[in-house]
């Protein structure tokens, strides 16, 4: 699954640590996601969307789209 | 917005704390099991009580143990969370492998299974589950 999640946090001059500390996950797993390594969960990726102000559509595509 | 990765009550913080306990607790099982067969093993003919209390702290020492490692698990995020149960599940796989081979070779008369090749199961164990763990260095 491809992400927008580092282009959003850096429009915001958010570090991944930030990022981390606002989503309550470790700087490990932001870079994960980041990097499409890990898939986040449902609830998580809700509240990284309503952290951006976003849909998860709006954030998370499938690889394929 | 700054920084606060390491601050009280945060997510981190909270990891870190938990962290450290599970570690401090694994150690202290450890250590009790290290130092209770040692001792036992330098006592001449150990009393039956003596036996009892060396198990009795095992169990008391152990079920904190899994406490604090649930406890633990509980609270690490979802990623590390996998990780670390991918890593546990390897470790029990490891071990039944292990240990099926080790009863193998012994009820073929190949080899004789005695405390030393049992309290290498203990060591093998934690040396599977840290090298499942170190996956989480890789983010």
């Amino acid at each position: 699954m491809k992400n927008r999640l580092k282009v959003l946090r850096a429009e915001r001059n958010w570090t991944q640590a930030d990022l981390a500390a606002e989503l309550e996950v470790s700087r490990q797993t932001v870079n994960a996601i980041e990097k499409g390594k890990f898939d986040p969960s449902l609830p998580l990726a809700f509240k990284i969307a309503k952290l951006f102000g976003l849909s998860i559509e709006n954030i998370f595509q499938e690889d394929g789209e | 917005m700054r920084s606060r990765t390491h601050k009280p009550g945060t997510f981190a913080a909270r990891e870190l704390r938990n962290s450290f306990w599970a570690v401090v607790s694994s150690l202290a099982w450890g250590l009790s099991i290290a130092l209770s067969s040692a001792g036992l093993a330098n006592v001449q003919e150990p009393k039956l009580l003596l036996v009892i209390l060396v198990l009795l702290i095992n169990l008391g020492i152990g079920i904190a143990a899994m406490m604090v490692h649930i406890h633990w698990l509980k609270n690490v995020d979802e990623m590390i969370r996998k990780i670390w149960l991918e890593s546990m599940a390897m470790t029990f796989g490891v071990l039944w492998i292990v240990l099926g081979s080790l009863l193998v070779l012994a009820r073929a008369d190949l080899i004789d299974i005695d405390h030393e090749e049992i309290g290498l199961l203990f060591v093998l164990a934690a040396a599977g589950f840290a090298t499942g763990g170190f996956r989480t260095l890789k983010y």
